[in-house]
Parts: structure tokens; sequence; C-alpha cells
């Protein structure tokens, strides 16, 4: 809600600043044009990845000093700390790198992202750098025209370094002229009042914007012209370190407990390092002012001040830190532990279910029921159809017929939260159980419900594949496409009508007559390939969603079967079970059955 | 002769192997009765006279599966009884 608001009312603010002042309009332009330098570089930098980034992750986070050497490099290079940062969160998410190596990696982005600063300040503003974005610009172009994926992720990297100077560039005029006009500095707010206040206001520039260089652009290019100052730029330069934090927090949410963790880690090191940091500014200042003398810095020379400043107290924070991130990993896999509220729960699997073979191998039976009803609902939801209609006596032809719109479903929130979240439980009791002494026959058993499980998360895992083509076609326009696909949701719709009677049935239907279920599958399966044949002959259908019919059909098989032996776990007697297996028919027996008979043949 | 059923009797009883595959043909048999009955359930179904072409279909489908089943039970309980046979003689 926020951010529809928000968004439009940002656009507008933005229009009216452009309207007002043409010295505004420069500098958001120049801004523009250095997030989007940025863009420009992570995409370049993306195109080495998948190989020889990763590579190069777990080769040097061995040891804490290789992991903080890496993340000041690659933040060097990248100038990115964001990218980073979400590099590392991914990494540590896969589990591929430990929590204490992303925490080095974390620290060393955090003093690579400094060097920004310094060429900024050291360079930036001195020369024309505009000159320098020509040729990077003309020969970025050209090789982000090539073929070749290193060519391209090269062309990008020029482009994003030509944007970057350009950004500076204009942003560098815009404050020139906007401080003839207006002094932003006879606004200034000294002491702890104006500390604080432009620590926030560095925070909020660089949440908005997602990028700490752009805040210390703005910064540094304000202090060359005296519209803010040294103090609250300084302020501005750490509110910008803890804005950093929120990209790192956001790529958290997205990412496992793993993730979560490190975003966390993130979060402690900087909210410690800025709080110090105020705590402490004047003898930072002291500071700064003693090795600015020791390596050459003019008095007045507040811009190289400032990079030596961000330098300074990221390495404090460093220096800080080092000693304890093997607590702080300790502290957070204790202490950070999300479950999320959505997760479907286990309703069975009680620690006391396990004192006895048969207890534990009952408790996981019903449990494998529960994971089949949630099943059950995911794919009714999945060919959109409410469960009470499925359910019912109405007539599903009609139902799917009259269906006037596709039900969303975010299948991949779904499936994690219904679906995966109980099959690891189920999974988990298992392994309890089999530590614990078995009869053969409950091993067994138990062995069987495990594979139950896993159908039943392979039927939902055609149905993800299958949902995407349902989407966009279930509904289309052209008669032909829209009865296939009311021809696989019939199909879905009558199978889980079967299996929840079969299921709800109490003994009355035995796994055998799920036989004739997978039978009718089979036939059906035949019938939609040769009217697609025909439907392709006649050209009644483009080959492009012929093709994506084929594979659609062929998920809605292989779910329906997944289904059918999950059910017949569940149905199994315990004193029939091998002799119904017998008696069962194979695949091959169901396909001869399924062969049109000479008497059909004749007919046709 | 009641002695002759009598030790048969008691050689399944000691045997293992003879009293599983007894107690397998059992079973065999239980579901094929079931099978029979249900078979026998849905010809009344069809011959009762069902308007729906795609309901006579699936009931049709339904009979040729369970007929089937049904003949590769028969052959199983045939197979078991010879082995039964064969280790008695032996």
């Amino acid at each position: 809600m926020f951010k529809k608001i928000a968004f439009p009312f940002i656009l507008l603010l933005l229009a009216y600043g452009f309207w007002v002042s043409p010295d505004f309009k420069e500098i958001a332009a120049g801004i523009a044009l250095f997030l989007f330098g940025m863009m420009c570089l992570e995409e370049g930098f993306k195109a080495f990845t998948g190989g020889t980034l990763e590579t190069l992750l777990r080769k040097s986070t061995k040891h804490q000093w290789q992991s903080f050497s890496f993340g000041m490099v690659a933040t060097t290079l990248m100038q990115s700390s964001s990218l980073v940062s979400l590099i590392t969160i991914s990494f540590v998410g896969a589990q591929m790198i430990t929590l204490a190596a992303g925490i080095g990696i974390i620290m060393g982005a955090n003093i690579g992202t400094t060097t920004g600063a310094w060429l900024i300040a050291g360079f930036g503003l001195k020369v024309d750098i505009a000159s320098y974005a020509m040729p990077a610009l003309v020969f970025g172009v050209i090789f982000a025209f090539q073929k070749n994926k290193a060519m391209k992720g090269l062309g990008y990297v020029m482009l994003g370094v030509a944007f970057l100077f350009l950004g500076i560039h204009y942003m560098k005029e815009g404050f020139e002229t906007f401080q003839a006009g207006f002094d932003l500095a006879a606004y200034a707010v000294p002491g702890l009042l104006g500390l604080l206040l432009f620590t926030f206001i560095g925070m909020f520039i660089t949440t908005v914007m997602q990028s700490s260089h752009a805040t210390l652009l703005v910064t540094i290019a304000a202090l060359a012209t005296g519209q803010v100052t040294y103090e609250n730029a300084l302020a501005l330069a750490i509110g910008a370190n803890l804005g950093s934090t929120i990209t790192a927090m956001l790529g958290g949410i997205a990412s496992n407990i793993w993730g979560k963790r490190l975003a966390f880690a993130h979060l402690v090191f900087n909210l410690v390092t800025a709080s110090l940091t105020i705590i402490f500014i004047n003898q930072f200042i002291w500071l700064v002012d003693g090795l600015a003398a020791m390596v050459g810095i003019a008095e007045d020379n507040y811009l190289l001040k400032l990079a030596l400043f961000h330098t300074l107290f990221n390495a404090f924070g460093v220096i800080l830190m080092w000693p304890f991130v093997g607590k702080l990993e300790r502290l957070l896999i204790e202490r950070v532990n999300f479950v999320s509220t959505s997760s479907e729960q286990p309703l069975y699997l009680y620690p006391e279910a396990l004192e006895t073979p048969s207890t534990a191998v009952n408790a996981v039976r019903k449990e494998v029921g529960h994971l089949f009803e949630n099943t059950y609902g995911l794919l009714a939801h999945g060919i959109s159809l409410r469960r009470a209609v499925i359910q019912s006596d109405d007539s599903l032809s009609d139902a799917i017929k009259y269906t006037r719109r596709i039900m969303p479903l975010d299948m991949d929130d779904v499936y994690e939260n219904k679906i995966k979240s109980l099959q690891n439980s189920i999974v988990e009791f298992i392994g309890e159980a089999q530590s614990k002494e078995l009869t053969p026959q409950a091993a067994e058993e138990l062995y069987v419900l495990r594979q139950a499980s896993r159908d039943m998360v392979e039927a939902v895992k055609d149905m993800k594949h299958m949902h995407k083509n349902l989407s966009r076609y279930g509904l289309s326009s052209q008669l032909a496409v829209r009865e296939r696909y009311d021809t696989m949701r019939l199909q879905i719709a009558k199978l889980l009508r079967e299996l929840k009677q079969a299921v709800e049935s109490e003994g009355d239907v035995t796994a055998l007559s799920l036989d004739a279920l997978k039978l009718s599958i089979e036939k059906s399966s035949r019938q939609m390939m040769d009217e697609l044949d025909e439907m392709i002959r006649t050209r009644r259908i483009q080959p492009n969603i012929a093709t994506s019919i084929m594979n659609d059909e062929a998920y809605v098989t292989d779910l329906s079967k997944n289904l059918i032996d999950a059910v017949r776990v569940l149905l199994a007697s315990p004193t029939q079970e091998h002799a119904e297996s017998d008696v069962a028919l194979t695949a091959e027996e169901i396909e001869q059955l399924a062969e049109p008979t000479e008497a059909a043949k004749s007919n046709v | 002769m009641k002695l002759k059923k009598m030790l048969e009797q008691l050689v399944e009883f000691f045997d293992a192997d003879l009293h599983n595959q007894r107690k397998e043909l059992q079973s065999i048999q239980k579901v094929l009765r079931k099978l029979k009955q249900k078979e026998r359930d849905l010809k009344a179904e069809l011959e009762a006279g069902i308007e729906d072409a795609d309901q006579a279909a699936e009931l049709q489908d339904k009979l040729s599966v369970i007929y089937a089943q049904r003949t590769k039970g028969v052959d199983l309980v045939k197979s078991i009884k010879k082995e039964l046979k064969e280790a008695k003689k032996a």
C-alpha cells in the first residue's frame, strides 16, 4: 500500500523539482546516470558469475583474512558492496561457504566500498571526467553488442564506468550552478542534533537510491560546492553505511535462514560501527586531521578528509569486530531462527509416537494422509476449481467449461509452506524412528510411506510446471487451445474426485481400484496426442502452442501417476498389501489394455 | 485318511516356507473373491442401462481392469498350488 502511494508521489515531487529548478534537473540526471552506470557494472560482472566468481569465492574463504581480502578486492573492482553482499548471502544461504566466511566478506566489502569515495574525491571532481567517459562509452557499446558472453560482460563494465563518470560530471556541474542560486549550507545543523539528523538523511537517501556510492557522490559533490558543512558531510557518510544494510536485509528476506543470519550480521556490524563513530565523532575528527597531515592532505581539503574519515570508521569497525566473528556466528545460529508462521506444521508426529514401531508407523501414515490433504488442495487450486466443487456431485465438465478466471497461485510459496515443510517433518521423523529398533515390517512400511510423500511432492512439482502455461492459455480465445487445457483440467479434477472418495471410503475401496484410474489416464493421454497430431496436420494450432500442450500433457500424466502411487500406499491394507500388489497391473499391462481392440479399430 | 491329512498339516506348520506360501495363497484367494464380487456388481450396473456414453465406457474400462487382475490372480494361484504340490511330494 505504502509503495503504491510513495511511488507516484516521488515521481510528482521529481517532476515539480525539474519544473522549478533546471539545476536540480542536472543533479538528478547525474544521479540517474550514476545509478545506471552501477546497474551496467553489475550486469557486466554477472557475466563472469556462474563459474569464475563462484570458484574464486569458494577458494578464497578458507580463512577469515582470505574472506576479508576477497570482499575488499571484489567490492573495489565492482564498486558495488550491494552486489558482493547479495552474492555472499546467496552463497551462505546455499551453505557453500560458512556464515563466518560470509561475515568476513561483508567486512571486506565495507572497506572496499570506501575506495569509491577516494576515486570520486581524489580524481572524479578534479579532472574533466566526461572526456574519459566518451571513449569508454563507445568501446562499451561495441563490446556489448558481441555475442560472446565474456566480451558482452566487458562491454557492460565499460559502459558502467562511462555512465559513472558522466553521472559524476553532471552532478558536479549541477551543484556548481545550484550553489549560485541557493545556499544549502545556511541550513546546516550543528552539534549532536545535526549529526543524528544528517545520519538519518544519509540513510534515507541510500535506501531510496539503493546505493551508498551514489549517496557518497552526492555528499562529496555537495561538500565540494559548499552546500553542506564538513561535519554534516561526515554524518551523511555514516548514514550511507547504515543505509547499505537495507539492501542486504532485503536480500536476506528472500533467502533462507542462513541468508537471513548473514543479513543480520551485516546489520549488527554496521549498526555497532555507526553507533560508536557517532559517540566518538570528535575523536574521529581529531584522528582524521592528524592522519591527513601525516599523508600530506591539505587542512582545507575536505573532500579527501571525508574519504579518509569514511575509510577510518569502517576500518575501526573491522578491527573492533574481527576477534568476535566466531562468537557472532555462534550467537546468530543460536538466536536467529525464523519459523514462517504460514508454514504447515505436522499434526501427528509427536515424540511419544516413537515409543513403539507400530505407533511410529501409524503416526507417519496419518501425517502422509495430512500431506495428501494439502496436495489435494493445492492441485484443486492449480486447476482453478474449488474443493467444494470437486467433492460434490456437480458436473466437473460444466464447472471447467464455465470457468471465468484462472485462480492466481503463488506456487513457490504454497509449495514451500504447505508441502515441503510437511515433507521435511515426515522425513525427519522417519529418520528418528529408524535410529530406534524397528521390526523389518515397520522399516519397510516407513520406507514405502516416505516414497509416498515423495510421490506427492513430485505431483506438486508437475503442477508447478504446468500451471505457467495453464495461466497463459487456460482461457485462450482460440477454442482448440482452450479445449485442450480444459481436457487436462478435467482429467485432474476427475482424478482428484476419485482419489478423495477412495481415501475417505474407509476400507471399502482397495488399492486395486486405482488400476482403473491408471487405465483411464493412459487412454486420455493417447487420445489427446492423437487429437493434437490431427490439429497440427490440419494447422488448427500453431506448433509452439502444440509443443506447450504436449509438454503439459506429459506433466499431467506424470502428476496423475505420482498421485495414484501415493494414494495406493495410503489405501493399502496391512493384512492384504502383498496379495494386492501381486495382483495389481504393471505399467505394461495397463498399456496393453489401453491399446484399441480389433473391433474398435475396424469401426474406425 | 484323517491321519494323512493331520500329518500334512503338521508338516506345513513346522515348515515356514510352506506356511508362508499357504498364507499367500489364502490372501490372493480372498482378494480374488472380492474382485469377483466387484465384477458382478459392475456387470449388473452396466446391464441396468446407463444413458451417459462416457460413464458406460468408464464402467467398461473398470470391468476390463478387474478381468485382467482376476486373470493375473488366478494364474498366480495356479503357480503357487503347483509349487505346494511339488514341495509336498519332496
